[in-house]
């Protein structure tokens, strides 16, 4: 299932019923754009709770669709899921309380009751251990870029620095950082 | 796993924080739903920034403050308590129950520095704390480390020796050195 094109994962998942959907394919396609609508979601909203709820909501959208025929183009799921992702994004703040109480029901009938864990999971205390075995310089980078939201030329000009420079620690600490977390997980990633 | 058009991990992370200009980020935003490399390298960075940003809010690990971060972190609970020193002089200082974070102010010339290296000793050997490579602004007139007060409230009554050596851009160093007198007890009246 994992080697299926995107088109044939949906014809599969269109073949199912609503009282007995394709389990396996539907499966498949959350394992599949689970992680890239969460990307998608953290670079835009910064918000990890915000993220896994783009990612629920995304996900329940698309296969209500599929299950529907209403993807005409099944070859172009990619960008159906993307499209879905912008709108949903676009209404988030209009419509927020009403998305949560959609989004709970919606989860509930729609996604598949064998769904792999989704979600990323929750921010991992490691970390701050990771963080504490950085030079000072880089953590400083990293907690302006990512606490404070700053790019590169704002916190340049906060440090004394150049742009440049900054991306360059940011590059290093980042690489430091994905590496001390590597090893806490056991090389798992 | 691979990008097929060997997207850059620099331009992932300039992408995930905003730096690209809105043709490149929207058709990186597109890539991301085609691209598991891509995806899972930036749901990483996002990962990355839920925890960072966790690692601040429970106060994990001391901060090097900027002025923009001084003010990031009063947003919450208001004005920080600080601490200044000058080269050669000795403070009372102490954590009351409620402060959040605690700030140690070590004034000094910063004309012509670009890094410090601060470090801790005390008369009962408790501490055993070394800042290496602290980012230095020399438009600045003292480098600023905000310490969690969970971390003050938990050190006995101690007399605290800190050693500063600024270095600027030609290597050359000079030491500073400034005291502090912990009360266990909480912070001066």
């Amino acid at each position: 299932m994992a080697q299926m094109d995107n088109a044939a994962l949906a014809a599969r998942i269109r073949g199912g019923t609503s009282t007995a959907p394709d389990g396996a394919a539907e499966e498949a396609f959350c394992q599949r754009f689970s992680r890239r609508i969460f990307a998608y979601g953290m670079r835009h909203l910064h918000d990890y709770d915000g993220a896994n709820d783009l990612v629920q909501e995304v996900l329940s959208r698309v296969l209500a669709s599929l299950r529907d025929g209403a993807v005409t183009d099944p070859g172009k799921l990619e960008s159906f899921v993307f499209g879905t992702c912008k709108f949903v994004l676009r209404n988030e703040q209009r419509t927020h309380r009403r998305r949560q109480e959609k989004l709970e029901t919606m989860v509930r009938e729609a996604l598949p009751p064998e769904s792999p864990a989704m979600l990323s999971p929750s921010p991992d205390p490691r970390l701050a251990e990771c963080l504490a075995g950085l030079k000072e310089r880089a953590r400083t980078v990293l907690v302006l870029g990512f606490y404070g939201e700053r790019s590169a030329p704002e916190i340049a000009s906060e440090l004394g620095l150049t742009p440049g420079n900054v991306r360059v620690v940011r590059h290093r600490a980042l690489a430091q950082l994905l590496e001390c977390m590597n090893a806490r997980k056991g090389g798992l990633r | 796993m691979k990008c097929p058009d060997s997207i850059s991990q620099e331009r992932l992370i300039a992408y995930y924080h905003g730096e690209l200009d809105d043709t490149a980020a929207d058709a990186l935003d597109e890539h991301l739903f085609g691209c598991d490399a891509c995806a899972d390298f930036v749901a990483r960075l996002g990962e990355l920034e839920a925890g960072v940003r966790r690692a601040v809010a429970e106060r994990a690990l001391p901060l090097v403050l900027t002025e923009a971060l001084r003010r990031d972190l009063e947003k919450p609970g208001g004005p920080l308590r600080e601490f200044s020193i000058e080269p050669g002089g000795v403070t009372p200082c102490g954590a009351a129950a409620d402060d959040g974070w605690v700030v140690l102010n070590l004034e000094a010339d910063l004309k012509g520095i670009v890094a410090a290296t601060v470090k801790f000793t005390d008369d009962q050997k408790v501490l055993d704390i070394v800042h290496q490579d602290v980012p230095v602004d020399e438009r600045a007139s003292k480098v600023s480390i905000a310490y969690p007060g969970a971390l003050l409230r938990a050190l006995p009554d101690l007399i605290v020796e800190i050693r500063v050596v600024l270095e600027s851009a030609n290597g050359e160093q000079q030491e500073l050195e400034y005291g502090m007198e912990h009360s266990a007890s909480g912070p001066p009246a």
